[in-house]
């Protein structure tokens, strides 16, 4: 199911938008995967009708009038129920739009429904979602992938053309990996953030996952763009730069063989066509994660204590203290991993241990220049998007450490503020394997094209 | 690190935690905290060069004006209790004196 389908569906009269809607509903309905927490049905329903008349009109207001889209359930939909996969917000209503929501729903986009994810972003397989995890269509014993997973699953399952996730240190190009779709994410400061829930605000970015780059991008150029709420965006432009050199690691430490195989042929692929691959180091890679630990769950335990039981969401109804409320309400509402993280963060940011988070904000600091460096030599870096083919459900779970692993080679990306596109690179043992595609800072317009045709060339 | 680094955290993180999550947790904070505290004190990290691109980019931030998005009803609405417009929040039983 990709733009160009469904465009021509509804063009030639084979289908009308709403048509669309009811097979979709009807799909989602019999699958049962899982990958929605709620159906948006009315207000997608609405702007069906809209998006229909415009089409018979031939007035289409964009590339996406008419085309359903997911939105990962950490992003606002106004009047519409956001969980965040969460106890806590079970029946929290948002009162406002997300500025990306506000931007599909302008452009003629169906907002299908809110997608599930792992509890506030928190994890890699949907399995700390209060709604219980989604499931991969590709091999229901798999994990989908997190935290984004019921956005990779509606793409990957025709349950939406598009998909709108979040990524803070891997979760829309992780899951993408696992359930063989394409997953882009941004530099920082191109799509605003506004409307997102917040998990850690220095590293949280805005992804999209389809079923090729040319719809991704599609998307892309709709949701990007300067906005009055969230100062940190700027507008970018497509840079004059050398294209063709490519940069790879020849040794990952701890990449799993099928996978380093995969790997090893794409490369060629490229150094086949017009690419010149060169051999790249990249430093703080292995050590990329302890810092993404460290500023995220720092970030993290202050981002989450605006839940308190008391505005909204899960209230108690007895206590002797205020203090007595928050905790009862944050023990309840919230899963184990969001308790360890908040926890986590409160041991970096206590007195004893503050030195740890100020090590890992100089880390982050040299981390960025040194990619800087990186990309004077290279034009982009071609790395897996994960160390290991995708886990069984339960693998991982109690294992914390293990889970965090997941992001071994994505996190860095967050970290250093890269935009970074996970394309589908075939299988290995009937399992999916993702290959992500990096630029430098706020290169995101070349870095499309490029994927585009990185795209084509393995896809022969 | 024990059981009561692990109540401390809790009480610091105001989450109640089950004795079965105390237990649980300490484990696998443990192992985390370890982990990371490895990694870190064993990366060669200081003398950044130049950080000078560093600082471009954290400064590269447009002007934010506040502007009025909410009626007090928007507030109001995702409160489980309300009273003249007011949040109530839950009862407060009071200590012996």
């Amino acid at each position: 199911m990709n733009i160009k389908k469904i465009k021509s569906d509804i063009n030639n009269r084979v289908n009308k938008a709403e048509e669309i809607l009811d097979i979709i509903y009807n799909r989602i309905n019999d699958d049962n995967l899982n990958d929605y927490i709620t159906l948006t049905k009315n207000h997608a329903y609405q702007s069906a009708e809209n998006s229909q008349k415009r089409i018979s009109k031939n007035a289409d207001l964009s590339l996406i009038d008419g085309i359903p889209v997911s939105l990962k359930d950490n992003f606002s939909l106004i009047n519409s129920r956001m969980t965040c996969g969460s106890r806590i917000l079970e029946d929290y209503i948002s009162p406002y739009n997300s500025t990306v929501a506000e931007r599909i729903i302008n452009k003629g986009g169906l907002i299908v429904g809110k997608t599930n994810l792992d509890e506030f972003a928190m994890g890699s397989s949907t399995e700390t979602s209060y709604f219980g995890h989604s499931v991969n269509p590709i091999d229901a014993s798999i994990v989908p992938g997190g935290s984004s997973g019921g956005s990779a699953v509606s793409v990957k399952a025709q349950h939406a053309a598009l998909s709108v996730g979040s990524d803070t240190g891997g979760s829309v190009r992780q899951p993408a990996a696992c359930c063989s779709v394409v997953g882009f994410k941004p530099s920082y400061g191109v799509v605003s953030r506004y409307g997102l829930t917040s998990f850690s605000s220095s590293l949280d970015t805005v992804g999209i996952m389809g079923n090729n780059v040319h719809d991704t991008n599609t998307l892309f150029d709709i949701i990007r763009g300067t906005d009055k709420y969230d100062s940190t965006v700027i507008d970018i432009e497509k840079k004059n730069m050398d294209n063709k050199i490519i940069g790879y690691i020849e040794n990952i430490e701890g990449l799993c063989p099928n996978i380093a195989a995969i790997y090893r042929k794409k490369i060629e692929q490229l150094q086949s066509s017009d690419y010149k691959c060169i051999p790249i180091e990249i430093p703080y890679l292995m050590e990329s994660i302890a810092i993404y630990q460290i500023i995220s769950m720092c970030e993290a335990s202050s981002n989450l204590a605006r839940y308190d039981g008391i505005k909204y969401g899960l209230q108690t109804e007895e206590a002797r203290s205020m203090f007595e409320i928050y905790s009862k309400v944050r023990g309840k509402g919230f899963g184990k991993e969001v308790k360890r993280r908040i926890m986590t963060g409160t041991y970096f940011l206590s007195y004893d241990n503050a030195k740890y988070y100020l090590m890992s904000l100089e880390m982050r600091k040299k981390l960025y220049t040194v990619m800087k460096g990186i990309f004077n030599s290279v034009s982009y870096i071609v790395i897996p998007t994960t160390m290991k083919l995708p886990f069984k459900i339960g693998e991982r779970i109690d294992d914390p450490l293990k889970m965090h692993m997941s992001d071994s080679l994505t996190a860095f990306c967050n970290l250093a503020n890269l935009p970074a596109i996970s394309l589908p690179a075939g299988y290995s043992d009937n399992l999916p394997v993702g290959i992500q595609v990096i630029a430098d800072s706020f290169n995101d317009i070349n870095l499309m094209e490029t994927a585009e045709y990185i795209e084509k060339i393995w896809g022969e | 690190m024990d059981i009561n680094c692990i109540k401390r955290l809790a009480e610091l993180s105001y989450i109640d935690l089950t004795d079965n999550e105390k237990d649980e947790f300490l484990a696998q904070l443990k192992e985390l905290f370890n982990h990371i505290e490895h990694v870190i004190n064993n990366a060669e990290y200081r003398n950044i060069d130049n950080d000078d691109e560093h600082n471009r980019y954290l400064t590269l931030i447009h002007d934010d004006e506040e502007e009025k998005l909410f009626l007090r009803e928007d507030i109001i609405f995702n409160a489980k209790r309300e009273k003249n417009g007011y949040i109530l929040v839950p009862k407060i039983i009071k200590g012996e004196e």
